[in-house]
């Protein structure tokens, strides 16, 4: 991590820390299978589809997104959350919206 | 006060609670308790349908109980007790009836707690509960607005001087929300037969939405770790926002249950 302090994230290492802690919010959930998490997963079904979707309710959305604030030292507006967040790659392409 | 007066008295939240009782269908004459009474609706719903019911009404909250005495005064016997440890104030099989209204979702060992209360019940005596706190309460097109409420209500927050806790959010509410067959099968573990499961979606008035959010407890649920007397003033905010802002409605799925207690073997 100590590599990545010194210069702006990309969208890989953004990605990256949104996966990890993901992976680290869901790791008491005993969810079985335990999810793929992947730039195309879906945080939660906004439009009734029935697809395969991590569930994150708005407890999540405050975990996730406090800790990719406090990663990076930004605030993330809620506005920007209903508009366009949906996957696990739309949250790093708005963090990385906001770090460049 | 407790500040919960302001949900408990609106007319949408009455009609939400009669419904449970309406399904929980006291016995004239009969004896219930009422778990996490908190301003003591439910209590004066059963009142209301049976004068001669003798109702307990039990809260952790003290706050609560204070308004519940002011409210309904020696109409009903009141508790200063959380649903873990209620039971341990009544004889096994002693009641005709049990509910929870609106308050299973902020137990935290659901089993435990199902279980101890349908110890209580006579055979044939009913529990009835109703949550709106559930996997599947929520309507899958309002799950983004409420990301946006409750990321703008922590702006607001903030903005007011509170500092977020370092870490994972402690979560007030039960550990996970849990599916309604969850809840079912949890009863029918504890001795019970499920006689109603039933949901009902309901649109938030504007009202309603607004009392809720500026309740305390339900500030400290969605805020967790923010001072409460902050965060209900940043959630009723952040929720004129967004009604304002983007003409949004929101609607939840209430899920009742009522169970009976299987005849002693």
């Amino acid at each position: 991590m100590t590599t990545r302090d010194s210069r702006v994230p990309t969208m890989e290492d953004v990605l990256e820390d949104v996966t990890k802690f993901l992976t680290e919010l869901l790791a008491d959930r005993e969810i079985e299978p335990a999810p793929v998490i992947g730039p195309d997963t879906l945080l939660f079904d906004a439009d009734g589809s029935g697809a395969a979707t991590l569930e994150l309710d708005s407890l999540d959305a405050l975990d996730l997104i406090s800790a990719l604030e406090g990663e990076y030292g930004i605030e993330v507006p809620g506005e920007i959350v209903f508009a366009t967040i949906r996957t696990v790659e739309d949250i790093a392409k708005v963090v990385v919206s906001i770090v460049q | 006060m407790s500040g919960y007066e302001a949900v408990s008295d609106t007319d949408l939240y009455r009609e939400i609670n009669s419904r449970l009782v309406d399904y929980l269908d006291p016995r004239a004459g009969g004896y219930a308790l009422d778990v996490g009474s908190g301003t003591g609706s439910m209590a004066e719903l059963i009142l209301e349908r049976d004068p001669g019911h003798l109702v307990w009404a039990s809260d952790p909250d003290e706050d609560m109980l204070g308004s519940l005495r002011l409210r309904l005064g020696s109409r009903v016997g009141v508790l200063h007790a959380g649903a873990e440890d209620v039971a341990g104030w009544f004889p096994p099989g002693s009641l005709d009836e049990v509910v929870i209204g609106n308050a299973i979702h902020l137990v935290s060992d659901i089993d435990a707690v199902l279980r101890s209360l349908s110890g209580l019940l006579r055979p044939g005596g009913r529990l009835a509960l109703n949550t709106a706190f559930y996997s599947g309460a929520e309507r899958a097109q309002d799950r983004p607005l409420y990301w946006a409420f409750i990321l703008r209500a922590r702006s607001i927050a903030r903005r007011l001087g509170a500092t977020a806790p370092e870490g994972r959010t402690r979560r007030v509410l039960a550990k996970r929300p849990l599916r309604p067959e969850q809840y079912d099968a949890s009863l029918v573990a504890a001795g019970m037969k499920i006689v109603r499961a039933q949901s009902w979606e309901v649109p938030l008035s504007a009202d309603l939405l607004q009392s809720i959010v500026g309740a305390p407890v339900f500030a400290a649920g969605a805020l967790p770790g923010i001072p409460t007397e902050i965060a209900t003033v940043a959630l009723t905010e952040a929720v004129r926002d967004i009604l304002a802002s983007e003409e949004a409605s929101i609607s939840r799925t209430w899920y009742y249950l009522v169970a009976e207690r299987l005849d002693s073997e």
